[in-house]
């Protein structure tokens, strides 16, 4: 198996390529996040030596999910801060749980953001369900397409099965190989997204992974990941 | 220069590049301002509505 090993020990090779798992991408990408300046700083240094890093589509996904929940949090955290008071059951049950998820370096998460959005709709005459769609539409106008425009001029790639580059001719035709992600979901008890994300990094051409995913770095410490393969993670 | 060290200023661009993008994304002067002007506009449509009363503001 793999041994977990940490991004210091990486030892630059031209076109050594790295999957990136979504955490990874997600702290390059947001300054606001507590790791920030130490990815970005290691990411940018092992580019410029000639490493190349990709990003498989369901980082995609929890890329744009995580921007989503953050603006949202972000958003009416500002309107607080400024003196705007929203409808009382909502404000309150935001100012409760809002800072418990930053304290945690985290943002509202889906359950907290359908729960504050069933206090919206009970308000009289549909008011506050009007003022929600106007704070998202507000919030997160042209965000998506910003993280795709980001990650376009970015240092990092989007890769996919039909990705040429990474996936051998003969590898294709066997790709995507649903019984590996199965298999690391039901062994490991993976989520599904660390599973298809972890799946991509088996590929021949792929050197190994860089992943902070604690549920990730548990699964390979125990046998997820074959051992001519790299992991490498920031987390002490 | 030779053919390495033109490769590894052209992935140093990239890397200018990528910094300006993600300075660009995390940028939130545009949305903070659309946000204030929400936030004015409701007020304004609480201040002119009798039943604006329900709001019951958590600093009432």
């Amino acid at each position: 198996m793999a041994a977990i090993r940490s991004v210091e020990e990486i030892d630059p090779k031209l076109n050594q390529r790295f999957i990136l798992d979504s955490n990874i991408v997600i702290q390059f990408l947001d300054k606001d996040n507590l790791l920030h300046d130490q990815v970005r700083s290691k990411m940018n240094e092992l580019f410029i030596a000639g490493v190349q890093f990709y990003y498989p589509a369901p980082a995609l996904l929890e890329i744009k999910n995580y921007w989503r929940l953050k603006e949202l949090h972000d958003s009416i955290q500002y309107a607080i801060d400024n003196g705007f008071n929203f409808f009382s059951d909502f404000q309150k049950h935001f100012t409760d749980i809002a800072p418990m998820r930053r304290r945690k370096n985290r943002y509202l998460n889906d359950n907290d953001v359908k729960e504050l959005r069933s206090l919206l709709e009970k308000v009289h005459n549909n008011k506050g369900i009007v003022r929600w769609f106007q704070l998202c539409d507000t919030a997160l106008k042209g965000k998506m397409s910003a993280i795709d425009q980001t990650l376009k001029n970015s240092n990092i790639r989007y890769t996919n099965f039909g990705d040429e580059e990474i996936f051998l001719s003969d590898e294709k035709s066997e790709w995507p190989k649903w019984g590996t992600a199965n298999n690391l979901i039901e062994k490991y008890a993976l989520a599904s997204n660390d599973a298809a994300i972890l799946n991509m990094a088996f590929a021949k051409r792929i050197d190994g992974i860089i992943s902070n995913d604690k549920d990730l770095v548990f699964a390979v410490k125990n046998g997820a990941y074959p051992s001519d393969k790299l992991f490498y993670t920031f987390l002490k | 220069m030779n053919q390495t060290e033109k490769e590894i200023a052209l992935r140093q661009e990239a890397v200018k590049k990528s910094t300006e993008a993600i300075d660009k994304l995390n940028d939130k002067t545009q949305v903070k301002a659309n946000l204030l002007k929400l936030f004015k506009e409701w007020e304004e449509e609480d201040s002119s509505d009798p039943e604006a009363s329900s709001k019951k503001n958590l600093d009432q």
